[in-house]
């Protein structure tokens, strides 16, 4: 107790510099904190929305192939000995119309079996009506949670306009299902309907998407697992629950490793902004320490009361920080969110992040303990060195040895360069990008002195002779500086990086996807895949004979895109049509196809595969790929490879419409491409298609220009939340900096004193802080590009194949790269205003007797 | 006799209300062209305000500080900033050399803010060096790396760069041993001679200040006494004639 408060006493005189840096390391702590608390919040919610589907069930039927399953099955499982309870499930996605549309989860659940509905946990939902009776009696009936009601501002008895695959339909609210367990699944975008209701809404009569089994207590489940599978058909799954939340959890693993990345960025923004804050105030302090050990204080005394008062300090802005982080964390939660539900098509909860003390331990304790190595280090150099030589040395500091530097440079770019390299036939590797990734920040840091000595020279001419002087001094002595440009570069590399890594995604997919999605106009619904929900929408095909009945349309072409659960694996199903013309696709199919592969496949007698599908599951040409189907598992020969982006990581196969009518029974559509006849103009065409379609869809008749330039602006929803982070960290930059130049003009009082007397003006003076805040940017700046887009290479060729399975080519963002550099130098400059009117205001007579 | 510096009736005055303490009270000085003027006396006497006075670090309380003819008070801070650039040159107890310039920077730097660069900046920093008995091999190092007689000289080139009419030296001699301290006294002198430079040094020290030519002594900021003569006649030139400023447009 004692210690503190004579760390206190210490920290009291000090105030005005340490509200700084309380503020500088709170922000650095709450950029962390927000990070990884919407990581973690994103993670839970989306285990949360898991385990509603799966209810309080051991056992789940699904089917293979994916889609849906006969619900008279379920009769069967009841049969099964050991089993207590089944109920059956139909899932599905519903848009909600509105100047706003949203993507909305529906459950279809049998309401009149009391069992089922314990087994969601959802209590009666019966009870949650006025008129139970009415509700089961109406088919459109529907529950929403009562945040969903509140957003839409529903009240019960209204009428819902909707989109559904047969088309657009209305839903009557019939009552509100509490905010609890079930209410905060997919982020509270639920509505429930009777089972019967939601097989009518999907049009998917009889279906069901899963039967949940609930097993006698005692029962063993592998066993009943076991009787399942043998009275269940072949094509379907009997799997353990558990096994299924590891596979969810699996299969996020790898986007939360990416996102927890960049939370790791954001820690390690908050370790050296808090060490360069507080080592800033401790170097100062170097020679109190010696006269302090003059007058007998002892020093394992000395070390203590340091690190007392660093504790004080950094746990003040850790208990700003935290708070500060949960307020952040609500800004950026939103747009992760979004990012997760186009990664994985599902809608992701972006609801109210709750604090929670695994993240916000870990950026407090970052918070603190970077804080405490701070102090440590001057407190080792004062208790190591001689009384005499720190009295001596009083507040100078050593000059950086211009040799070394040189020579340090060198040796970094060169190994580094090396280094990065040879790693690169080892790519895809997680290990080896990450150790690159590693090697490339490292090499960052360690160029940062030897470019602030580089910059110096240009950056001071531009400014005048006092600036030249100025950015000398400072590149000699460049610790404060040094931090500052630290700081600056991890957090403008950060952008950069990732902004390389979305026009790697955005390139890929223009290039990938567009090459077999060709034609001039494109017929889909209204509703936007990822950044709004879940999934995308499809319409019945019966829309495909409009089109196609419509003057000036020479062919339409339509396609279907569905997710097979075991194996997994997308398909894209296709018309024979879009296999057979030129004008809807270049299929630019890999060396080794089959000849005549492509009408092969349009003839339904094989099938294409992409690279990741071959690589996944060593589909080569020439071999049969065994599909799991709902009409039994059929095998079909590969006809060729082609390089696309997959649906899924795992891979597509590609095939055609009318073999997956056939084996799904499934006869939606996704998307639909036109070609216009000769003579016809492509903007009447349209006009006509849309007016032929009518509102029985929600449907948009878009150019192909116009669906590639959605792909690409998907790609960048999906990396929305880098602009947030982005303006976060901008932040952080501008407190950092004006921090880091705040302490050098302090350190420098005396000097800048001596300088007005020898007769530099304020002009002078000011354009010299500045000048040093643009070397500092400029250093900074320069080196998150390099950095960033070095970091953007591993991670794109490196950690993403690895993690994710897609094979991306690196597509440097250098607009944004350039952005970034301009705005976290404008940031440094920003930063800098206020310590250089600082210097310029110096009472010169003062300054000289600042010591 | 040409007047560089002239003090009438200077008082300087700090703090508010009844904490107010008088650091120089009712003093009047002249300095004229190419003397040498020893200000002495105890710490705490307000010799050291009265060289920021002259200089124009602060500025009196009541009374006028004229500079080459010129109301210190009345200037701004470009003209102010220019009087200590050209006219004047100042040399500090404690040196205040940029440690992390090297020797010839921190000559040169103020013969670049007045124009001088390239070759002939160079060349005349190399001729200030040598004249104030730098070695070459010291010139390419950091001021932080000499001793304390060598980083003086080095202060002394720095003041004479822009060869100010009026050389303000505080403390000189205080950091350093007494052969060093001496050589830098010869040094001051010498300028004094050779370019008939006016010095006013402040000093505690009696062997220092026995450099003056004349001794002002300084008691609570007020003068107590002044003795001596100009040892060396000046230039011919009108009586009072004062040496003029040279503008920064000059």
């Amino acid at each position: 107790m004692n210690a503190l408060l004579l760390a206190w006493s210490q920290v009291r005189p000090q105030l005005g510099q340490l509200l700084i840096a309380v503020a500088t390391i709170a922000l650095g702590v709450a950029l962390a904190a927000s990070m990884l608390l919407s990581n973690a919040s994103l993670r839970r919610g989306f285990e949360e929305s898991v385990d509603i589907l799966a209810g309080g069930a051991d056992l789940q039927v699904t089917s293979l192939g994916g889609g849906v399953i006969e619900e008279r099955l379920v009769e069967a499982v009841r049969g099964v000995p050991g089993v207590d309870v089944a109920a059956a499930l139909l899932v599905g996605t519903a848009y909600l119309e509105g100047s706003e549309p949203l993507a909305v989860r529906l459950i279809g659940v049998d309401m009149l079996d009391e069992s089922a509905t314990r087994l969601y946990r959802a209590g009666d939902p019966l009870a949650a009506m006025a008129d139970g009776l009415l509700f089961l009696n109406r088919p459109d009936s529907v529950l929403f949670t009562r945040s969903l009601a509140r957003r839409r501002g529903l009240e019960v008895g209204e009428v819902v306009p909707v989109e559904l695959p047969p088309g657009r339909g209305t839903w009557t609210l019939r009552g509100l299902l509490d905010d609890g367990v079930v209410g905060r699944a997919f982020g509270g975008r639920l509505a429930v309907m009777d089972l019967f209701g939601a097989q009518q809404a999907l049009g998917a009569p009889g279906g069901a998407s899963q039967i949940d089994v609930k097993l006698d207590p005692g029962a063993d489940p592998s066993v009943v697992g076991a009787r399942l599978r043998e009275v269940m058909p072949d094509h379907l799954a009997v799997a353990f629950v558990e096994d299924r939340r590891a596979k969810v959890r699996d299969s996020l693993a790898a986007f939360q490793v990416v996102l927890d990345l960049i939370g790791g960025m954001a820690l390690l923004l908050a370790v050296m902004v808090t060490g360069n804050r507080l080592s800033t105030l401790y170097q100062e302090r170097l020679w109190e320490m010696g006269v302090m050990r003059a007058l007998g204080i002892s020093r394992l005394k000395l070390v203590r009361d340091l690190l007392a008062e660093a504790f004080l300090v950094s746990l003040l802005a850790v208990a700003i920080g935290l708070p500060l982080g949960i307020g952040f964390a609500q800004v950026i939660v939103a747009p992760v969110a979004d990012s997760t539900s186009l990664n994985f098509k599902e809608a992701i909860a972006a609801s109210w992040v709750a604090p929670r003390t695994l993240p916000l331990a870990v950026a407090g304790a970052a918070g603190i303990l970077s804080a405490l190595l701070a102090a440590i280090v001057p407190a080792i150099v004062a208790v190591r060195r001689s009384v005499v030589s720190v009295l001596a040395k009083g507040r100078r500091r050593d000059v950086v040895d211009e040799a070394l530097v040189k020579r340090t440079a060198r040796w970094v770019v060169l190994i580094a360069a090396l280094g990065v390299w040879s790693m690169r036939p080892f790519l895809p590797n997680a290990v080896v990008a990450g150790l690159g990734m590693l090697l490339i920040a490292v090499a960052g840091a360690l160029l940062l002195t030897p470019l602030l000595r580089i910059v110096a020279e240009p950056v001071g001419r531009l400014f005048g002779v006092a600036a030249q002087i100025g950015v000398e001094d400072q590149s000699r002595l460049p610790s404060r500086a040094l931090g500052a440009a630290g700081v600056l570069m991890a957090g403008i590399a950060i952008p950069v990086w990732l902004a390389g890594v979305a026009d790697s995604f955005e390139d890929y997919v223009v290039e990938a996807v567009m090459k077999v999605r060709r034609g001039d106009l494109v017929v889909e619904s209204h509703f936007e895949l990822g950044a709004r929900g879940a999934g995308r929408p499809v319409f019945s095909d019966d829309v495909i004979d409009v089109i196609a009945g419509t003057a000036g349309v020479d062919a339409v072409g339509a396609a279907v895109i569905h997710k097979a659960v075991e194996p997994e694996m997308g398909i894209l199903a296709l018309d024979p049509v879009r296999l057979r013309r030129a004008e809807f696709g270049d299929w630019g199919l890999e060396p080794g196809a089959a000849p005549g592969a492509l009408e092969r496949v349009a003839r339904g007698e094989a099938i294409l595969v992409d690279t990741n599908l071959q690589e996944n599951y060593d589909a080569r040409v020439g071999k049969s790929l065994e599909l799991v189907t709902p009409s039994g598992t059929v095998a079909m020969p590969v006809a060729g490879v082609l390089r696309t982006i997959p649906i899924i990581p795992k891979g597509d196969v590609i095939l055609s419409r009318e073999v997956y009518r056939r084996l799904w029974k499934d006869d939606t559509v996704t998307r639909a491409f036109v070609l216009v006849s000769p003579g016809y103009s492509v903007d009447a065409v349209r006009e006509a298609v849309g007016s032929r379609l009518g509102d029985r869809h929600n449907l948009d008749v878009k150019t192909v220009g116009e669906l590639s330039e959605w792909f690409g602006s998907a790609v960048w929803s999906a990396f929305r939340f880098v602009r947030v982070f982005t303006g976060l960290i901008l932040v952080v930059v501008l407190f950092g900096c004006g921090d880091a130049l705040s302490a050098n003009v302090l350190e420098r009082t005396r000097e800048l004193g001596a300088l007005r007397a020898l007769g530099m003006s304020r002009g002078q003076i000011r354009r010299m802080i500045l000048a040093q805040a643009l070397a500092i940017g400029v250093t900074g700046s320069g080196l998150a590009i390099v950095v960033g887009l070095a970091m953007g290479f591993a991670f794109t060729e490196g950690l993403v194949p690895a993690l994710l399975g897609w094979e991306l080519a690196f597509h440097p963002s250098l607009g944004v790269a350039l952005l970034g550099a301009v705005l976290g130098t404008l940031a440094c400059i920003l930063g800098a205003a206020i310590p250089a009117e600082r210097a310029a205001r110096f009472s010169p007579a003062l300054a000289l007797r600042y010591d | 006799m040409s007047l560089v510096v002239q003090l009438e009736n200077v008082t300087k005055e700090y703090g508010p209300g009844i904490a107010v303490s008088q650091a120089i009270v009712d003093v009047s000085i002249r300095v004229e062209e190419g003397e040498f003027v020893s200000v002495m006396g105890p710490s705490g006497c307000g010799k050291s305000t009265l060289l920021n006075l002259v200089a124009g670090l602060e500025f009196p309380s009541s009374g006028r500080v004229l500079v080459g003819g010129e109301d210190v008070a009345r200037m701004s801070d470009r003209e102010l900033s220019d009087l200590r650039l050209r006219y004047i040159g100042f040399i500090f107890q404690s040196f205040n050399l940029l440690p992390r310039l090297t020797v010839e920077q921190n000559v040169s730097w103020r013969l670049r803010l007045v124009g001088v660069t390239g070759r002939l900046a160079r060349d005349r920093t190399a001729a200030l060096l040598e004249r104030v008995g730098v070695p070459p091999s010291a010139w390419r190092r950091y001021a932080s790396e000499l001793s304390g007689g060598e980083q003086q000289r080095v202060a002394a080139a720095r003041a004479l760069a822009t060869e100010p009419k009026l050389l303000l030296a505080d403390e000189p001699t205080g950091n350093l041993d007494s052969a060093s301290g001496r050589k830098i006294l010869d040094l001051l002198r010498g300028m004094n001679e050779e370019r008939r430079m006016s010095v006013v040094m402040v000093t505690h020290d009696t062997f220092a200040g026995a450099y003056g030519h004349r001794t002002v002594r300084l008691k609570d900021g007020r003068i107590i006494h002044q003795a001596g003569e100009m040892a060396a006649p000046p230039a011919p030139k009108e009586e009072g004639q004062v040496v003029p400023l040279r503008r920064r447009s000059d």
